[in-house]
């Protein structure tokens, strides 16, 4: 292909310029186009004002507009999925800020000290609310006694198999034998009161659970002068809590500079600081950055192309025409949406790139055929815009907010910029007609036809190899949406590299209006689970709902009757005083067993309430929250329980990929069942001959598989995003096939063929600067675009033509 | 010249009621200083010796007057410390059985339980005991003063004790505890542990050995 400039489009056109660029001169031939074509030419200048106007008041508009970077307006419109992200975001999940801790010269001397200067400098941090370097006052001695005390609530009837040698006289013998043992260990002292009241070490039961219990608290932490320090101790963890809203760019900024001056103070450290604040503010300035780049790439290209191509610079209005358009549509679109996203802002150069195609079309006919032209060009533009805007209409039935706020904005761009191309630019457009001829024969001989064809043919097949392939089990991932810098994901590995918790446990959270009535809910799903699944968490495990506690303490009154007492008693003390032991040394252990002032109290009891802030969330209403390795065999076994469960549901990477991926699925089926509708219904509006509709419908099909071979070429994991961008390119490979399939002669398949280039270019233009995005999410759809319309306007001009020869 | 006589002594009167309050409040601070300066020293002394130690067998004796027992207890037996993290308590009399410790695990044998093997990551009660008993055999005392009040109470033999302060949980069971150190400063030759509630733990080494090869065997239960 070349494109030869300065050369007149059509040399047979010759014409009276006076008559050719205004409409027809009596009233009687006008019609309501013509009128209204005069108006706006007449008042050009006064229209132009406005317009400048308007442009100014959108570009003041739009600079006060928040724009959010909110991941889940690409997420789709359902309340269990409403109901996961508001879990989330008022959760630990989101308003944790974790700090590793290390000297710099490799000393941790002074480690713990410094800990504690940089948790009281973060203190002071407005947004912050809570900081904990470690455990404090942590008296396992008391947490025994305690535990012991509360014990004939905690027993289960299956516990009971602790008492089963009690009145064993050799047992009781054996157990004194150990004691001595453990007493004349060294650094035993704080055993004594442990022994005394729980001499038979009932309580290390419980005391498992609760190890078992603390260590699923998220971190592989081990405790240094009551700080959390790696195994190590060479770093230590601060973990802080903060009011700041993950979702909030402004007050995440705030925060993390608030934090970065903080870190400044301390040179002498090297601080890796894990938020998901960072990735609210990485994703923002990634994809402004992106924004900015492809604006400058689009304009560079268009006025490159202007230059190179036409020669003149009133073709200067029809390039930035689509940017006018954009600003316009942002403005409306910020009185009729309630949000908009930097997605939606990220998709303009795409939106220019397909917009400028109609300005295109009409100036060509304006510079070549005047106004007649114009004229005539109007119908197949305006069909063409409504194939494009026709998808973006499908958006519509999406549920998902962001597709929609996209559809809004693509499609007045759209319209904004066809009407513009015709009712007012053209009336600054000059009337020299100097437009390139561009050689692409619109004719090949038979043999060159099968040569194109076998070479389709080839790489047709490849590509449908690569979609047949393609993994659509990731699709759904949500971190694809995650476009932070690298350095970001690098603090993060080398965070879990010192302290573990890289994989997310898997949540199950059961709510209800107050602690008491949802823990007998909790208490269940616990008691189904904590043998079936790996990895199983809950406070239910050790503590049992106030009914439980009641059925609990009675039975241990009924089990330890005062006989019982009473002769174990005399066993266990003979036994004690062979090894020197004082009679009364077991007193507070048979105490408690005598005691009938135990009385339940709070669902919670004091002892475990160190727990609480892990296992119970009041949002709202109550939320007790199960722990679990969020595994596809464990997702499974427990939504099979949760059914008799109405009030809990899962919160889990991978059960939030499985439900937005049966959103999107479904979405992406009803768009495309519409697009597809529209998009017959338009090939047969317009070609009506079968052969032609098959072969306008080969740029679609192909354009659709080659994109899964650059996929695969580039290593790109087939996301959402991706899937709803070729919707899109369904939209703009139907152009090129049923105008290049329609072209019932050579000659009009000739121009049919340089309009076809230009939208081409442009589009490209618009698609290509996408690919120096940054952003997976641009990226991917750049890729996916520039693959699309090259294969879909590659396929319509040389195979369309060659399968036509080929099957004449 | 009588006048200037009775001046003189006035002031002699008036500087001897400012001065004497006045070196002896200063007198009590330098004291003070001077303590905690010659505990330092200790400390520092103690530490430099101690560091150079790897090795340690010893003969040992226990004995334990505790609330819980009519009679005080006396066990006897021997010890090894292998630096940095081996730890074996061989008791002898009056029950036999055996303790060692190796990094992060715990080997426990008694005639009637046979061996048990416990993770110390496991078994954070058990972790702390260890940690009570390697710290006091460490010799590193000068990084604990900011949990322990430290006075040196004899300087030789040196004696130092060691009471822990209000913000260490040890405080809630221990009031002191005192270490007794050879003449040449280089080990320990008594620790005296004082619970809150009166009990007294006395552990008395004798034939200490410093430095010596260790046999393999110590660290393994046969």
């Amino acid at each position: 292909m070349s494109i030869k400039p300065g050369i007149k489009f059509d040399q047979g056109n010759e014409f009276d310029k006076g008559d050719q660029f205004n409409p027809p001169g009596k009233s009687n031939d006008l019609d309501k186009f013509d009128k209204f074509f005069n108006f706006t030419g007449k008042h050009k200048i006064v229209l132009l004002l406005l317009f400048s106007l308007l442009i100014t008041i959108a570009l003041v508009r739009i600079a006060k507009v928040d724009f959010v970077n909110d991941i889940s307006v690409m997420l789709p419109d359902s309340p269990e999925l409403k109901r996961t992200l508001h879990f989330i975001n008022n959760s630990d999940m989101s308003d944790t800020i974790a700090f590793s801790i290390t000297c710099k010269n490799g000393s941790n001397k002074n480690l713990i000290s410094k800990t504690d200067a940089f948790s009281e400098k973060l203190k002071k941090i407005s947004l912050i609310t809570q900081v904990v370097t470690g455990i404090e006052n942590f008296d396992i001695s008391k947490l025994r006694k305690d535990i012991i005390t509360l014990l004939p609530l905690l027993l289960s009837k299956e516990d009971y198999q602790l008492f089963k040698d009690i009145e064993n006289s050799e047992y009781l013998i054996e157990k004194a034998r150990q004691m001595f043992i453990m007493l004349t260990t060294p650094g035993s002292s704080f055993l004594q009161t442990s022994l005394g009241t729980d001499p038979f070490g009932w309580s290390n039961q419980i005391l498992n659970n609760l190890q078992a219990l603390s260590k699923a608290m998220g971190f592989d932490v081990e405790l240094d002068n009551r700080h959390f320090v790696d195994k190590t101790h060479q770093y230590s963890l601060v973990i802080a809590k903060t009011s700041a809203p993950v979702t909030d760019a402004k007050k995440s900024q705030t925060l993390l500079l608030a934090i970065n001056d903080v870190i400044k103070t301390f040179p002498d450290l090297d601080i890796v600081t894990v938020c998901g604040h960072k990735h609210t503010l990485s994703n923002q300035k990634v994809v402004k950055k992106d924004i900015f780049i492809t604006t400058i790439i689009i304009t560079l290209s268009f006025i490159v192309l202007m230059l190179c191509m036409f020669k003149t610079f009133d073709a200067l209005t029809i390039f930035i025409l689509p940017f006018f358009a954009i600003i316009i549509s942002v403005f409306i679109s910020s009185f009729i949406l309630n949000s908009l996203s930097f997605f939606m802002i990220g998709f303009a150069a795409v939106i220019a790139g397909i917009s400028v195609d109609y300005g295109i079309h009409l100036f060509v006919a304006w510079k070549t055929q005047g106004y007649k032209g114009l004229k005539n060009t109007i119908r197949p533009v305006g069909l063409a815009s409504l194939s494009t805007m026709g998808v973006f209409v499908s958006f519509f039935i999406s549920s998902v907010h962001g597709y929609k706020e996209l559809a809004v904005f693509s499609i007045l761009s759209i319209v904004i910029c066809v009407l513009l191309s015709i009712f007012f630019v053209p009336h600054f457009w000059g009337r020299k007609n100097v437009i390139p001829v561009i050689n692409i024969p619109a004719e090949l001989s038979t043999g060159k036809s099968r040569l194109i064809l076998i070479g389709w043919g080839v790489i047709f097949f490849f590509s449908m190899i690569c979609l047949v392939n393609s993994d659509f089990t990731k699709a759904t991932d949500i971190s694809a949406f995650d476009g932070s810098e690298p350095s970001v994901f690098d603090a993060e590995e080398e965070f879990y590299s010192i302290w573990g918790g890289r994989e997310k446990p898997g949540v199950i959270v059961t709510q209800g209006k107050d602690i008491e009535t949802v823990w007998q809910d909790y208490e269940l799903i616990a008691d189904k689970l904590k043998n079936n699944i790996d990895g199983f968490n809950s406070l239910a495990i050790i503590l049992p709902s106030k009914k439980q506690q009641r059925e609990n303490l009675h039975r241990f009154k009924e089990f330890w009757s005062k006989e019982k007492i009473s002769m174990v008693k005399e066993k266990f003390i003979n036994a004690t005083q062979a090894y020197g032991f004082q009679k009364k040394a077991f007193n507070n252990f048979f105490g408690l067993l005598e005691s009938n002032d135990l009385s339940i109290t709070s669902q919670i009891p004091e002892v475990l309430q160190i727990f609480e802030k892990h296992f119970v969330k009041e949002i709202e209403s109550t939320n007790l929250l199960s722990y679990f390795h969020d595994t596809k065999e464990n997702l499974t076994k427990i939504e099979s329980i949760l059914k008799d469960f109405p009030d809990s549901y899962i919160v889990s990477r991978r059960e939030l990929s499985s439900t937005i991926g049966k959103q999107l699925i479904f979405d992406l089926k009803k768009i495309s069942l519409f697009a597809l509708c529209w998009v017959f219904i338009l090939i047969m509006f317009f070609l009506r001959r079968p052969m032609d509709i098959l072969l306008s419908l080969l740029p679609v099909v192909t354009s659709i598989s080659f994109v899964f071979l650059a996929l695969h070429l580039l290593s790109i994991e087939v996301s959402a995003i991706i899937l709803i961008t070729l919707i899109i390119i369904l939209g703009l490979s139907l152009d090129y096939g049923v105008f290049i399939s329609s072209a019932d002669s050579l000659k009009n398949r000739k121009s049919v063929i340089i309009a076809a280039t230009f939208s081409m270019l442009t589009s490209l233009m618009g698609a290509g600067a996408l690919l120096f995005a940054s952003h997976p999410v641009m990226f991917s759809i750049g890729v996916t675009l520039v693959t699309g319309i090259i294969a879909a306007y590659l396929s319509a001009v040389f195979c369309i033509p060659a399968f036509k020869k080929v099957l004449k | 010249m009588k006048k200037i006589k009775r001046v003189e002594k006035l002031l002699t009167t008036i500087l001897i009621i400012i001065i004497i309050p006045v070196t002896q409040t200063f007198g009590s601070d330098v004291e003070n200083i001077s303590d905690d300066v010659m505990v330092d020293a200790f400390l520092l002394e103690v530490e430099q010796n101690m560091s150079s130690i790897n090795t340690v067998h010893a003969m040992f004796v226990q004995k334990k007057e505790m609330a819980m027992f009519d009679i005080p207890i006396t066990i006897k037996g021997e010890f090894y410390i292998q630096n940095p993290d081996k730890f074996s308590w061989i008791v002898a009399e009056p029950i036999e059985y055996t303790l060692i410790l190796t990094k992060d695990k715990v080997k426990k044998w008694d005639k009637s339980n046979g061996t048990q093997e416990l993770s110390l990551k496991d078994n954070p009660m058990f972790k702390a005991m260890i940690e009570q008993i390697t710290f006091w055999f460490s010799g590193a005392y000068a990084s604990c003063k900011k949990d322990y009040d430290i006075k040196l109470i004899q300087k030789e033999p040196g004696i130092l004790e060691f009471a822990p302060k209000k913000h260490n949980p040890a405080s809630q069971i221990l009031s002191a505890v005192t270490l007794t150190f050879q003449n040449d400063k280089r080990y320990i030759s008594k620790i005296t542990l004082l619970e809150k509630n009166l009990d007294i733990t006395e552990l008395i080494f004798n034939d200490v050995v410093i430095n010596s090869k260790i046999n393999r065997s110590v660290w393994e239960i046969n």
